[in-house]
């Protein structure tokens, strides 16, 4: 499979962006922006990630070789399909991470991304070491399966997550209003990463926030509210294992005690989910405290 | 990324950024502005959390609030940020010989020094009282 990954080469940017961000900062005298055993997790969970990747790699370009042999149609490596590729690829990614909050089975792979309390550059680099073990690679398997190529697919998919490292900011307002209409920018995802009631489950676009428009779930960053980022129930934890399992262990001890009937309801409901109601979903805080539900 | 020279030399990027954030002082404790601020972030507690009694800690750095019903939650710092417990009656908590008291919960712990101390919020009849709400 041809395969370029771009990751590698982005990784010095991110580096330099971080101390960038990090010196900024320091002269306007946001402490709060970043905290140095918060960076050393996200950054930690970021090495970690690429190990992680590197150990699925393998597994992940065979399922996605098998389905495209089996598959009649073939698009090829066309210059307009690499375009069309990156659009396609950005809405499965819309409905993975869709499902990677609607699901709690995707929602315990996803939820370390989540888990820091402060929204910096380094945060962006907070990603999964169990995104394999989720089966989330599966929203890209319809993508080799209508014949685009899975090299091209892996590709864009990096490019994707490149784009996404830079709307982890607190450092940029908003864009002209143009590119706030049609691209995620730092402002729709700091509203993807509060934890204020409206902002829940919203926002979750990777490269073009017209997903969210389309398909109901766009929120814009109301000015004059000041944003909580992190999770419902903050990790209160700087150990890089707690960050990396802890919905899993959370998750799977729900199942063990809940009643048969309701064991696989705790896989594949919203987090927050109980068959006893004892638990809030974002549904029930956001009406609780005020704001849209999700359609 | 192929071979461990990359990864390797990402390391060395972590440890250089990490020491980078501390050189530049990213290693304050949070400090609450005062009890309206507690209350504000117990009322994102499950259910909600109306407090009827909110004590700040000695230096700020957190709370502690109990609602009409009993309920007891801790407000304790997180990096440069809180995060907000309600009692389960699981927690461990203990004076320290200087006066403070430990909290130690199934997946949080702080350290807190309480003005008037920290039995009038963990006796036995408050551990009861939450336990039960």
């Amino acid at each position: 499979m041809t395969h370029f990954d771009p990751l590698p080469y982005a990784i010095p940017a991110f580096i330099v962006l971080i101390v960038a961000e990090m010196i900024w900062a320091r002269r306007t005298r946001r402490m709060q922006a970043y905290e140095m055993r918060d960076t050393a997790m996200s950054l930690g969970l970021g090495l970690g990630s690429i190990v992680a990747g590197l150990l699925a790699a393998g597994t992940i370009g065979a399922m996605m070789n098998a389905v495209h042999a089996v598959s009649p149609l073939r698009i090829g490596w066309h210059w307009w399909a690499w375009v069309a590729c990156f659009v396609a690829d950005d809405l499965a990614y819309y409905w993975l991470h869709r499902a990677g909050h609607r699901v709690r089975w995707f929602w315990a792979s996803h939820v370390n991304h989540h888990s820091s309390q402060h929204y910096n550059l380094s945060t962006a680099l907070r990603q999964t070491w169990t995104g394999f073990l989720a089966l989330s690679f599966v929203f890209r398997l319809p993508l080799v399966a209508i014949g685009f190529e899975p090299g091209m697919v892996l590709t864009c998919a990096a490019f994707n997550l490149i784009y996404q490292f830079w709307i982890h900011t607190e450092a940029i307002g908003t864009m002209p209003r143009w590119f706030e209409a049609v691209f995620n920018t730092p402002s729709h995802h700091r509203v993807h990463h509060a934890t204020n009631a409206r902002y829940l489950d919203r926002n979750f676009a990777g490269t073009f926030i017209v997903w969210d428009k389309l398909f109901g779930t766009f929120e814009p960053e109301a000015s004059g509210e000041p944003i909580r980022y992190g999770i419902v129930r903050q990790l209160g934890s700087v150990n890089i294992l707690r960050a990396a399992f802890h919905e899993w262990t959370a998750m799977l001890a729900d199942v063990a005690k809940a009643p048969w009937g309701s064991k696989l309801a705790y896989l594949w409901r919203e987090p927050g989910w109980s068959h006893d109601g004892s638990r809030e979903t974002s549904a029930m805080i956001r009406q609780r405290l005020g704001g849209n539900t999700l359609r | 990324m192929d071979g461990p020279l990359p990864l390797a030399a990402a390391l060395l990027a972590v440890v250089a950024l990490i020491g980078l954030a501390r050189v530049l002082g990213f290693v304050a404790r949070p400090l609450l502005s005062g009890p309206g601020e507690a209350e504000e972030l117990a009322q994102t507690l499950p259910g909600g959390f109306i407090s009827c009694r909110t004590e700040l800690v000695s230096d700020h750095s957190g709370a502690l609030l109990r609602d009409a019903s009993g309920r007891i939650a801790v407000v304790a710092p997180v990096g440069a940020h809180f995060l907000v417990r309600l009692y389960d009656g699981d927690w461990s908590v203990t004076q320290a010989p200087d006066g403070q008291i430990l909290i130690a919960g199934a997946d949080f712990s702080c350290r807190f020094r309480l003005d008037r101390g920290a039995q009038n919020w963990f006796d036995p009849t408050d551990r009861s009282r939450s336990a039960a709400a």
